[in-house]
């Protein structure tokens, strides 16, 4: 990986990976090892070093920095920290640069041909119930991503390792035993982050697209009496306009999409506390 | 039916540009999206009607009220004129109208 | 160059493209690209993943030319009922005029000229209409106002455009003093009467100040482009070049346009015509400078390999840096404005750095 570097396909896009980072390399081999690896010569939409950067912080205090075609857009992490900070980068070079979809900032989770999208709110516990609902046999699409294109509405499957926060993880944990949980990376500024590796069936299907059919906006709340009722479309609308990555950039088009997004979708809240039931509520919603 | 007299102010309105506003019908609501601006509006059905009256051509708020005021009370009539005048001056605000030039 | 041979692309491989689009982007030019590909007719051949990224720079380009439209005409709201000439600059001005140089172009400023005497007033209607000044830290405030040819950008806050307001095309200490008068005494109108812009010669030479001697260098084989564009979009016309140097020539601004034709000829085959580049040869340097400028320009115009930066290339941007603030200050305040940004640049990463002490950021 020093030299060429990897060349990664998730989902749609090719990815160049540089790094001389070895514990970092190791993780990539844990959580990407499954992947298609791309024949090079290769057109890549996305070039990342993912190295230390000099100067002092070569020894005190170490760090890593994350580059896309040599800018660094943030600032570094602790070395440490190498494998979330990559996760999130590419997260946010996808965000920056993909407008060839309408991106919505949502989960996307695939049963029977149909995509089920979790929209989502600071606090809604998407990543957790994506989750579980992904160990309960739902295909992954993405659980930051729902990428749509443009000529047909379809949603595009992006499988990524899934990170989990602080409580998360345990819940998590204590869920399933069917997930393969990686190493938990403390004082992030999210807090506590673990990775979900991606099921090999995801990764497997990644090039099979599906139509949406359900919209959920979920809510996790502690103690909440499950609670799952429609909401009105053109405030489904909104929401998810406002809730999208290019809504605004993709202008006329954009509101096409979205528009025929919702109006080919069935839309609820979900209020819950308890997984199992969140769960059981979206299977019946969607095996009637 | 009286035509306004030249004495009585009335402002004529008009929409930006021709082709630029695109609606979709959400039952009693309306998006819109406006390709000058880039804005996305959702509006209320009074909203969208004198919108597309005025889309048709360029108008007052007398004429698209008499165009859309369904009552035959001649005060109400009046006070539905003004809140049309009220909404224009809104949308004004928002992009999507202005008054002509006289 | 890509740029100007469209079929050849279509015969690149894989590793070309890859490297093509990346450079292309970090040089402003992927929307550009696009449309020399479009035009000629041959994006369906092209590799998936080249006809992807040319998507999503067209959404790009789109949306940021809306921008700027819509910008401008919120600002002709706001005037309404006043008299201000106003004279687009610029990538706005290319936009409205419909020229060349809007091909594919993404822009994030609008570019206005206005008579010095209209200046406040023209601000305090913006202001007062809800544009808010945008936050600039207060020794670069009072460096714009009293130095620079700008007031300090305007913002309004539902909108992400900026617009930077002139009043002459050099700061006010440079040495070059061109006339803002006879810019806008010879500006053309456009279809929307209240709209103007540069007259053909002027726009050259703006372009051409703009590019060597505002000292943003960095990347301006974008700006390199354009006028290669003006050139050949202008230069059909019967006397355009012995205007324009003679233009240049009675607003001391020949020595711009002299490094203008060099270089869009050497990089660009702009195909300047002899007679007008001997004319501007009266204000060459001498030809040591001249020496150091060609490899100075080299060293920063032209693109790097995204992975490989060479270090000459920062040591030469930081050098034309210096030369442009040289041109525009008086050597003295040149050596405090360089010391403060000095300054202020190792505060802000004393600053960063408490805050990856404290806990990662």
């Amino acid at each position: 990986m020093a030299d060429r570097g990897l060349l990664l396909q998730t989902g749609p896009f090719t990815v160049r990976v540089h790094s001389n980072i070895n514990g970092f390399i190791r993780l990539m081999q844990q959580f990407y090892g499954q992947f298609p690896v791309v024949e090079a010569p290769a057109i890549a939409d996305f070039h990342v070093r993912v190295t230390r950067p000099g100067g002092i912080r070569r020894w005190w205090r170490p760090q890593v920095q994350f580059l896309l075609d040599g800018q660094s857009p943030f600032q570094p992490f602790q070395l440490s920290h190498a494998f979330p900070l990559f996760e999130w980068g590419l997260n946010w070079s996808i965000a920056m640069r993909a407008h060839q979809y309408l991106m919505l900032h949502s989960a996307a989770v695939e049963r029977g041909g149909k995509v089920l999208l979790l929209p989502a709110w600071p606090g809604c516990g998407k990543s957790t119930l994506c989750a579980a609902l992904v160990s309960r046999g739902w295909r992954l699409f993405s659980d930051e991503f729902g990428l749509v294109r443009v000529d047909d509405g379809q949603l595009v499957p992006l499988p990524r390792p899934t990170p989990l926060k602080n409580k998360s993880i345990d819940v998590i944990r204590e869920f399933t035993a069917d997930v393969e949980i990686g190493p938990a990376f403390h004082g992030t500024r999210k807090g506590t982050v673990a990775h979900l590796r991606t099921p090999d069936a995801s990764v497997v299907q990644a090039h099979i697209a599906a139509p949406p059919g359900w919209l959920v906006f979920p809510r996790y709340r502690v103690n909440a009496p499950l609670q799952m009722k429609p909401i009105a479309r053109p405030q489904a609308f909104l929401k998810l306009a406002n809730n999208s990555f290019n809504y605004r950039l993709l202008g006329l088009q954009g509101f096409r999409v979205v528009t025929r997004l919702v109006r080919n979708c069935d839309c609820y809240t979900l209020s819950y506390s308890d997984l199992d039931e969140a769960i059981d509520m979206l299977n019946r919603l969607v095996d009637t | 039916m009286e035509v306004p007299q030249q004495a009585k102010s009335t402002t004529g309105w008009k929409i930006l540009e021709e082709g630029v506003l695109h609606w979709e019908r959400w039952g009693q609501q309306y998006a819109l999206y406006d390709s000058l601006s880039g804005e996305t509006h959702l509006l209320p059905e009074f909203s969208a009607r004198v919108l597309q009256q005025l889309s048709v051509h360029p108008r007052t708020a007398e004429a698209i009220a008499m165009a859309l005021y369904e009552g035959s009370d001649e005060n109400s009539e009046r006070e539905y004129a003004e809140h049309v005048s009220q909404l224009l001056v809104q949308l004004q605000a928002a992009g999507l109208t202005e008054k002509i030039q006289s | 160059m890509a740029l100007r041979e469209p079929a050849r692309m279509l015969a690149f491989g894989l590793d070309e493209w890859d490297l093509l689009l990346r450079i292309a982007r970090q040089t402003r030019l992927l929307g550009r690209l696009a449309v020399i590909m479009d035009e000629a007719g041959e994006v369906e051949q092209l590799p998936a993943s080249v006809q992807q990224q040319f998507t999503a720079a067209r959404v790009f380009v789109t949306h940021y030319q809306r921008a700027a439209c819509w910008e401008i005409n919120r600002i002709l709201a706001a005037l309404e009922g006043s008299d201000v000439p106003l004279v687009l600059l610029k990538g706005s001005a290319y936009i409205l005029a419909g020229l060349p140089p809007s091909r594919g172009r993404l822009l994030s400023d609008v570019d206005l000229l206005v008579p010095r005497e209209l200046l406040d007033s023209f601000e305090r209607t913006l202001l007062a209409h809800g544009w808010a000044a945008v936050k600039l830290e207060e020794y670069d405030q009072r460096y714009y106002r009293t130095w620079m040819h700008e007031l300090p950008p305007l913002r309004h806050p539902q909108r992400l455009i900026e617009v930077d307001i002139h009043h002459t095309i050099t700061p006010l200490t440079s040495r070059l003093r061109p006339d803002p008068e006879k810019l806008l005494a010879d500006s053309v109108s456009l279809a929307d009467g209240r709209l103007r812009i540069l007259q053909p010669v002027d726009m050259v030479l703006h372009s051409a100040v703009h590019l060597f001697h505002d000292g943003e260098l960095a990347n301006s084989l974008r700006d390199l482009v354009d006028l290669t564009d003006l050139f050949q979009h202008f230069g059909k016309h019967a006397g355009f070049w012995e205007k324009l140097v003679e233009r240049a020539r009675s607003q001391e601004l020949l020595r711009p346009l002299f490094y203008t034709m060099r270089y869009t000829n050497r990089f660009l085959a702009a195909d300047i015509p002899v007679s007008a580049m001997s004319a501007a040869g009266d204000a060459a340097p001498t030809a040591p400078v001249l020496r150091i400028m060609d490899n100075l320009i080299a060293a920063v115009m032209l693109p790097e390999h995204p992975d490989f930066p060479r270090r000459r290339r920062v040591v030469a941007q930081w050098l034309l840096y210096v030369r442009s603030h040289w041109l525009r200050m008086p050597p003295g305040k040149l050596l405090l404005h360089l010391a403060r940004k000095q300054i202020m640049r190792w505060k802000h990463r004393q600053a960063t750095a408490g805050a990856v002490l404290h806990g990662n950021r």
